[in-house]
């Protein structure tokens, strides 16, 4: 075995399917003369089966590193090794799929076609590609549009459409760049789904955006950027959690006068008032319960059509016993049932 | 080899719907119809046919050269710069998958339709020239001269080196050419007038050509006698003159009169028992001409003619040479697309073109045979350094265009001459293998190098 398969072998075993070593970037101009300095010696791990979340404002290096990790862009200093091996390695590349932040597809291409070709890319077979792009135009609800060419679809589909492309090798390691942009609230929810699925099929998932609560819902990890260079990294746990503050959480069917007792227990404990709210359902939710309800009514509709089952080959169950997505009703129904009075203490009457 | 193969079917398929097959289509169509109903020859229809022949597949071939040219200019560029190569390269596709899927693409589809203009040529071809339009002896000087494929043989080459030697020491012993005018310079000159010495025919005497013929089978057939010629006046009437035909120790040998103009090709037949055991031809021009002018024959333009196969089979293998072309000029648009932006790619690609076109004339000045510029009678410094740095370019030029340039294939065929199977052979090797192969190694190397994904 020779050095170099060895260290790829040993990547394979190790929990790191990404390392990153002090990476930087500077675009330059004409001259060869420094422009910007988009990534500042950057380092971290994505490791087997998590979910990172790659966040930062516009022009904090995101997409930079994401292009450089896919063999894009070459770096200025420093190294990336995906699974052991380097960007630019086809065999490192048939594992991998990759969403751009935006679906540059080829406009005068149907989504069928556009799907085949991808396909043909990973070398796949005629009929296991068909069967993949059925399962997956089903799942990202375009099934009625496949001889559609692209180039008329609008920007959510487009983006539906790419990130069927990006899944349609069953890849080992997802990266995502801004996945729920363009898309309305649903396609979001869905795309949210779909990565905690591939998370719990022990895929890797790079997911890349600014918006907070997209990588909230579903990373196990982040980095913050800023300027090239992280500036927090970590579980969203550790990073969100406030040591110092609680919260009670209280039965929903409380009777009033044992609700009462308890705030005044409460009050007498602190020797303060404590702040009570009711809860809330948050716009998503409440959006994704106006159009299931609007849904019911509507045979054909004119753009996406519910999507609600994942492609069989993603979600790795067999056709005969389907694993259906929880879709935005049944979301829903579980957040009903589990609302919850919340209370929210001050931090000294900890104790 | 999927993934070519779906590189190249994505390419024909953005082509065709994208629009530009169809007003290729249109104007390859407007040249199919248009010209054969429009184009008169000399008023004979042999010249009809040849202009037909030559200049509505020429025309369509251009109008696919241009397309070839900017479309592979455009395959890889206006990817990097749409960004849909991004799509690509991050899946498991290597730079030279990339490469060989598009120009494959290109090929077949610029091919196919080369492959559908040369049918309609044909067929055109065919319908002008049915039976029932035309008279016994127009078909038979057509089935003589067009419609057949001829093999030319040249005269074998009488060695002049010595010759040649001998009148160069004399001129600088007269001191005819200045003693700083170098050697190179003053011995092709020489060597040319030898030439024309040796091939011309003084009033009222003749001239001897030797020609070794392959083996062919016996036929009634007459073989053929191609020549043009010039006279020492410029505004000479047509010459009178005699070929006399085979061995000059047979008293009875074919004797050929003629009365031809200068500077105008002539075919004319003669009886293949003229030929020795040998298969060695002889061949005697007298000049009987009554006015006193000098007939000068060029060797490059007096052939024996000897059928080498059909004309159908010496079309399919002019086109093949043409879709070689076509190939090969897409494997240029592709290298240039691939180092620059679309414009600029097809700019220098027409330049190369251009020099392509140009080949004998860059051999020329390669060879020092023309010269630009102005002579000086004695240069500065700058003019050497300039001349010598410019024959150093034309030389660079001339090694790397020479192996790749062709006249036109179409030429022969309209002129009934033959087109060997090996000149397709050694184009398919060097142009399509070579040539192409080099670029293809060139974009490669570029592309692997190449970040696509810079901002804009």
């Amino acid at each position: 075995m020779t050095e170099r398969e060895s260290a790829v072998a040993h990547a394979e075993r190790s929990d790191n399917i990404v390392a990153i070593q002090h990476l930087s970037k500077t675009f330059r101009d004409f001259w060869r003369r420094p422009k910007v300095k988009a990534v500042d010696d950057l380092s971290f791990e994505i490791r087997r089966g998590e979910v990172f979340g790659l966040l930062g404002p516009n022009g904090s290096g995101k997409s930079t590193t994401i292009k450089m990790m896919l063999g894009l862009l070459q770096p200025t200093n420093g190294s990336i090794q995906m699974m052991g091996r380097s960007p630019y390695d086809v065999q490192t590349k048939a594992r991998m799929g990759y969403l751009p932040e935006e679906s540059y597809l080829y406009p005068y291409l149907t989504s069928e076609e556009t799907l085949h070709f991808f396909g043909s890319l990973f070398d796949m077979d005629r009929a296991e590609r068909e069967r993949r792009i059925d399962q997956l135009l089903e799942m990202i609800g375009l099934q009625h549009t496949r001889r559609r060419v692209v180039g008329e679809f609008s920007k959510g589909m487009a983006r539906r459409i790419g990130l069927a492309q990006a899944l349609i090798n069953d890849p080992d390691l997802i990266i995502l760049d801004e996945p729920t942009s363009g898309l309305d609230p649903i396609g979001c929810r869905q795309v949210k789904n779909l990565i905690q699925t591939l998370a719990q099929r022990g895929k890797t998932v790079l997911l890349c955006s600014h918006l907070l609560a997209d990588v909230e819902d579903v990373c196990d990890r982040i980095a913050i950027l800023y300027n090239g260079r992280i500036q927090a990294m970590g579980s969203i746990h550790e990073l969100l959690e406030q040591r110092n503050r609680y919260r009670v959480t209280l039965p929903e069917e409380l009777p009033p006068e044992q609700l009462n007792r308890i705030l005044a227990e409460l009050r007498t404990a602190l020797n303060d008032e404590p702040d009570i709210d009711h809860p809330r359902v948050d716009l998503e939710q409440f959006f994704l319960q106006i159009i299931e309800k609007a849904r019911a009514d509507v045979q054909t509709p004119s753009g996406t059509t519910p999507a609600r089952k994942i492609a069989e080959y993603l979600s790795d169950k067999q056709a005969d016993a389907p694993q259906h997505c929880e879709d935005e009703s049944a979301i829903d129904q579980k957040d009903q049932d589990e609302r919850l009075k919340n209370l929210t203490l001050p931090s000294e009457e900890k104790n | 080899m999927r993934t070519i193969l779906a590189i190249a079917t994505i390419s024909i398929r953005n082509a065709i719907r994208s629009k530009l097959v169809i007003v290729l289509i249109a104007f390859l169509l407007l040249v199919l119809i248009g010209l054969p109903l429009t184009i008169r020859g000399d008023g004979t229809l042999t010249g009809h046919v040849r202009l037909l022949l030559q200049y509505t597949l020429g025309l369509a071939m251009l109008i696919l050269s241009v397309a070839t040219v900017w479309a592979s200019c455009a395959a890889i560029s206006s990817e990097i710069r749409d960004r849909q190569i991004q799509m690509v390269l991050t899946k498991p596709v290597q730079a030279a998958q990339l490469w060989l899927g598009k120009w494959l693409g290109l090929t077949v589809l610029n091919g196919g339709l080369l492959l559908i203009c040369a049918i309609g040529t044909y067929a055109a071809l065919q319908w002008t020239t049915r039976p029932s339009q035309l008279s016994m002896e127009e078909q038979q000087e057509l089935a003589k001269e067009i419609l057949i494929a001829h093999r030319p043989i040249a005269a074998d080459e009488i060695d002049l080196s010595a010759e040649i030697e001998r009148q160069y020491r004399a001129a600088r012993e007269r001191g005819e050419w200045p003693a700083e005018i170098p050697t190179r310079e003053v011995l092709p000159q020489i060597e040319r007038a030898v030439r024309a010495q040796a091939n011309a025919v003084a009033p009222g005497q003749g001239r001897r050509w030797t020609f070794n013929l392959p083996r062919i089978p016996p036929s009634e057939e007459p073989l053929l006698l191609r020549y043009r010629f010039s006279t020492s006046v410029f505004d000479m009437e047509p010459i009178d003159g005699v070929w006399l035909v085979g061995d000059p120790a047979r008293p009875d040998r074919e004797r050929i009169e003629v009365e031809h103009a200068q500077r105008t090709t002539y075919t004319v037949p003669f009886d293949p028992s003229a030929l020795n055991a040998n298969q060695t031809l002889t061949l005697e021009f007298q000049n009987h001409n009554r006015e006193p002018v000098t007939v000068i024959f060029n060797p490059a333009e007096l052939h024996v003619l000897i059928p080498q196969g059909t004309f159908l089979g010496n079309y399919i293998k002019a086109t093949l040479l043409l879709m070689i072309q076509l190939s090969f000029l897409a494997a240029i648009g592709l290298t240039a697309g691939a180092f620059l932006s679309v414009p600029v790619a097809a700019l220098a690609s027409f330049y190369f073109l251009l020099m392509l076109n140009a080949g004998r004339f860059i051999g020329r000045l390669a060879a020092r045979e023309v010269h630009l510029g102005h002579h000086h009678a004695e240069p500065g410094l700058i003019s050497q350094v300039f001349a010598a740095a410019s024959q150093v370019i034309y030389s660079a030029l001339n090694l790397l265009i020479q192996p790749v340039y062709a006249a036109n294939p179409l030429v022969p065929v309209a002129a009934g001459e033959w087109v060997s199977a090996g000149r397709v052979g050694y184009d398919l090797i060097v142009k399509v293998v070579v040539y192409s192969g080099v670029l293809l190694l060139l974009s490669v190397w570029h592309l692997r190098r190449k970040e696509v994904a810079l901002p804009t």
